[in-house]
């Protein structure tokens, strides 16, 4: 009876421990389970952070079984600054590290999405490996996650005249312009050896920022680039455009204008002072026999 | 030879005073005054000379441009640009113009306290509690959708508290209040300017942001980076590194 009773109380004890623990659990969210080859569908990558404020994650999604990547979709994540943000690593990992400052704290945290197809029938799994949930507690204390799988069936039936014309990334609506964002100039002697850069970062809530282009200068023309940019025009005494274009081509532009007032005015002052000097000297040559005089007199 | 020397005494003396001119532009004065221009934002300022708390023309219901501040210490909104180029639909039938929303705060701190609220980890706006330490605000020119707003406190000695977070979805029904936000005094324990402070701030200029982020970012998983990137001395910036910058957070 005794032994009995220790072995219930050893099981009970760590059937309950995980409801005591720190602990979150990510999981996936897909609309259906049952799709047919090459047809689209989406899934969502969530996490549920079990009343513990959270404010670091990272971790891979492992697609097994013949899944293909269309493409990876952040807007309106629960995740504020994509220290790597969601992509393919490689054929069938996405790697993804995120913070989002003060944190968060609910059962149904959005991280990402993932539009997927397969070419191939089967039943196919997304899971995920590497997962680490930091709280935030001012340590980076890590709480123990559990990541739930989920189990996607192919069919081999296909039905291409129907699928093969729909793209859920054809059909977002996004009217929103990306978010409203201050770029900063800053230099650190570890970064580009303490030359001026650039940094921005922005948000689209629905489609998720595409990429930023920058320009320097009225003239200049806009190139591709990501944050932190090294400057060209060093001296900064140009207008800076910085252009945040979202995955269904809404851009915000936000103009830096230039910083070197102060170097600007003195040499305002100096071409003043030289014009008032050559005026001077002008006069005195028109004026030397009157001048002249003056001084002998 | 006499307006020649003349001509030598003009130059010789315009080009020392343009020097010292020059120079004295550059001056850089740190005197203090107390009030609207000494360029920190104090009680009934909605901002001071430079610093606008972190608003912008967006914050201020405008599509965009370049907000300024008065010498009453009032936001100058008027190289703001009232509307924008209407983002393009896939509809093909008409222009839909973007939908902006507006968010209250309301709440109570110390007496005169000071009190950051952040969008996303973005600084949006910096107000003055009352002498009551009651404080309301409203921003507005947000897109809906799901955000996360923080907000903390700062009192006179520097003290902080640490970030108060709220999951908001904004609609575009109507303006969206965040009311009975409490800083109470005992949570003013972060030392602003202290040394737990400034190890996150590693680009010293009194803020842990976006800046800091980017540069400790460059270093992310980066074989030896320097000390002073790395929070918590295990010689690597990884995720932990992140999560301790996350908490000490200012926007």
């Amino acid at each position: 009876m005794k032994k009995f009773l220790k072995i219930t109380i050893f099981f009970t004890f760590f059937s309950i421990m995980p409801y005591f623990a720190n602990a979150s659990n990510l999981f996936f969210y897909a609309n259906n389970n049952q799709f047919s080859r090459n047809e689209e569908f989406v899934v969502e990558v969530r996490l549920d952070t079990q009343n513990e404020n959270i404010n670091a994650i990272e971790g891979d999604i492992i697609l097994l079984n013949g899944l293909n990547v269309k493409s990876i979709n952040s807007g309106g994540s629960v995740i504020n600054f994509w220290i790597e943000n969601p992509s393919v690593t490689n054929q069938n990992t996405i790697h993804f590290a995120g913070l989002t400052p003060g944190g968060f704290n609910s059962n149904n945290n959005f991280l990402f999405k993932i539009t997927l197809f397969s070419k191939t029938a089967g039943l196919k799994e997304i899971n995920a490996s590497g997962v680490r949930v930091l709280k935030n507690d001012g340590l980076g204390s890590a709480v123990v996650n559990t990541t739930i799988p989920i189990s996607i069936l192919i069919n081999t039936k296909i039905n291409n005249e129907i699928f093969n014309f729909f793209s859920f990334d054809d059909v977002i609506d996004d009217k929103e312009l990306p978010e409203s964002f201050n770029p900063k100039i800053t230099k650190n002697p570890d970064i580009y050896n303490g030359q001026n850069v650039l940094i921005f970062t922005t948000q689209d809530k629905i489609s998720g920022i595409d990429h930023y282009e920058v320009r320097e200068g009225e003239l200049g023309t806009y190139k591709n680039t990501e944050s932190p940019y090294l400057l060209k025009n060093q001296d900064i005494n140009q207008s800076i455009y910085i252009k945040a274009i979202d995955k269904v081509g809404n851009t915000r532009i936000e103009v830096l204008r230039p910083i070197n007032v102060v170097q600007d005015v003195v040499k305002t002052n100096n071409y003043f002072f030289i014009l008032l000097l050559l005026v001077i000297i002008l006069l005195v040559i028109f004026f030397r026999k009157r001048i002249s005089k003056f001084l002998k007199q | 030879m006499r307006i020649k020397i003349i001509i030598i005494l003009i130059i010789l003396i315009f080009g020392t005073t343009n020097f010292v001119l020059a120079v004295t532009e550059n001056v850089d004065i740190s005197a203090t005054v107390l009030g609207c221009g000494d360029d920190t934002i104090g009680v009934g300022e909605s901002c001071d000379g430079a610093d606008l708390g972190g608003a912008s023309c967006v914050s201020q219901g405008f599509a965009s441009g370049t907000l300024t501040c008065t010498s009453l210490c009032a936001f100058n909104t008027s190289s703001c640009i009232a509307s924008s180029t209407p983002a393009p639909t896939s509809s093909g039938g008409g222009v839909i113009l973007p939908t902006t929303t507006g968010v209250i705060f309301s709440g109570n701190t110390i007496p005169l306290g000071k009190v950051y609220i952040l969008k996303d980890g973005q600084l949006i706006s910096t107000i003055v509690a009352d002498e009551n330490g009651n404080f309301n605000t409203q921003i507005n020119g947000i897109s809906t959708g799901p955000y996360t707003f923080s907000v903390y406190g700062e009192n006179k000695q520097k003290m902080r508290s640490s970030l108060l977070s709220f999951p908001v979805h904004l609609t575009n029904s109507s303006n969206t209040t965040i009311d009975n936000i409490v800083i109470n005094k005992d949570s003013f324990i972060l030392d602003s300017y202290g040394f737990s402070y400034l190890r996150p701030d590693i680009n010293h200029d009194r803020r842990v942001n976006f800046l800091d982020f980017s540069i400790m970012r460059i270093w992310y998983k980066k074989y030896a980076p320097p000390a002073y990137v790395e929070l918590n001395n295990d010689n690597k910036v990884d995720l932990v590194d992140f999560s301790i910058m996350g908490y000490y957070w200012t926007g």
